[in-house]
């Protein structure tokens, strides 16, 4: 990897994090980023950026699969020429972790002029038992950042979420055979411990679909018990979830609970963050 | 009791016309921390001017408070509550847009919509 994808890629985590792994107390960001690339091997940054790969924010696909993960299950689940830069098996689990080359083709709007930009995009694939996590990280949506605050619109993403996910299913298809995990059964019953409370919930009803967001602070749940007791027994859509621990790593999430999508937009300070959450929700689904 | 005061006002005063049927009805629907002029106008079935007008007397004679509510642009929903425009910052962020990961989630004051309603006072 050249210096200049080793920083777009650190770029990727919290600063706080990437300060506190290299002790560079007070640096701003970009000189932080900066003095990690000039002194750090390739190797350290790369088992940085599988190890943190859940403070990211990032998207979450989970999957059932047809079959138990056990011996024959492919050594390279996205399949191709796109192979894991990190490989490991624990026990009966998996673990993947790739940066998969992503170029963007832009327009500089104030010149104009065409431009390009590649970033090494990491993606986390862990798969255990009959299940499979597809894990995105989000890449920066204001690409403008890398041409001097200029703005940009992007024409062409060389590789997205959907191309590497129908990648994955046709590498494990039959045998394995992923399918989108409903998970509405362990969102609920994590909301029901009160793990967490809604500010904004989508569901469907017989023969319409519901936006309820609620205003200021206010939560679902513990202000409106009606809506409440309405939702918990209809298919959750896009709801988003504010974790009630003030002390907990993860804030926010948001799920698409029949299709096994949680997204994190927000970093976790801590790798456990996310991943505890994904595991309580799968614990009880 | 505010509530009680409040409608005594609206039986008194001159034009309105006595309040009777839907009395219980308002006691029992509102919430006394968001009460929206389009309430009172539809609980009583007023025009819209006069429940406003209502509201405003309720707030000289200290039975509600106004408030501002700052709506979202994109999303609708009351980022922050204040008692004048005076109390509105520059810049307000919407956290239901950015964890919708809309490409915009902050907004200047005057890209805020007001929503006026009242408080009964307790």
């Amino acid at each position: 990897m050249t210096r200049n994808e080793l920083a777009r890629l650190l770029n990727l985590y919290p600063v706080d994090l990437l300060r506190a792994t290299w002790d560079l107390n007070n640096l701003h960001k970009d000189q932080a980023v900066a003095r990690i690339v000039k002194d750090s091997p390739e190797p350290a940054i790369l088992d940085f950026a599988a190890k943190h790969h859940p403070c990211t924010r990032q998207h979450v696909y989970l999957f059932d699969l047809a079959s138990p993960v056990e011996n024959g299950f492919p050594s390279n689940p996205i399949g191709g020429n796109i192979a894991p830069v990190i490989r490991r098996v624990v026990g009966g689990r998996r673990e993947y972790f790739f940066c998969v080359d992503l170029k963007f083709a832009i327009v500089l709007l104030n010149v104009p002029r065409h431009d390009h930009i590649e970033f090494k995009w990491p993606i986390f694939i862990l798969a255990e038992d009959r299940v499979l996590q597809i894990k995105f990280t989000t890449m920066e949506k204001d690409l403008g950042a890398y041409f001097d605050g200029a703005p940009v619109s992007v024409r062409v993403r060389s590789v997205d979420e959907k191309s590497i996910i129908q990648s994955v299913k046709e590498t494990l298809s039959p045998t394995w055979e992923p399918s989108p995990m409903d998970i509405n059964k362990g969102i609920k019953a994590l909301w029901e411990q009160d793990f967490m409370d809604s500010p904004q919930a989508q569901w469907k009803n017989a023969k319409s679909t519901t936006i309820e967001t609620m205003d200021e602070h206010l939560m679902i749940k513990r202000e409106r018990q009606d809506v409440y007791n309405t939702l918990v027994n209809a298919p959750l859509l896009k709801t988003q979830f504010q974790v009630r621990d003030d002390e907990s790593p993860v804030s926010r999430f948001v799920v698409d609970a029949g299709s096994g999508i949680i997204k994190f937009p927000k970093f976790s300070m801590r790798p456990e963050g996310t991943t505890d959450v994904i595991a309580k929700i799968l614990e009880l689904n | 009791m505010s509530l009680q005061r409040f409608l005594n006002l609206i039986d008194k005063t001159p034009g309105i016309g006595p309040f009777l049927a839907k009395r219980e009805e308002i006691i029992e629907h509102t919430d006394p921390d968001r009460i929206y002029v389009e309430n009172i106008r539809a609980f009583f079935g007023f025009p819209f001017k006069v429940a406003a007008f209502l509201c405003e007397l309720a707030v000289r004679q200290r039975l509600f408070v106004r408030k501002f509510g700052l709506t979202c642009p994109q999303c609708g929903k009351i980022l922050l509550s204040v008692d004048s425009e005076d109390d509105i910052p520059n810049e307000v962020a919407c956290d239901v847009c950015e964890a919708n990961e809309r490409d915009k989630y902050t907004f200047q004051a005057q890209e805020l919509e007001r929503l006026i309603f009242y408080q009964l006072v307790r």
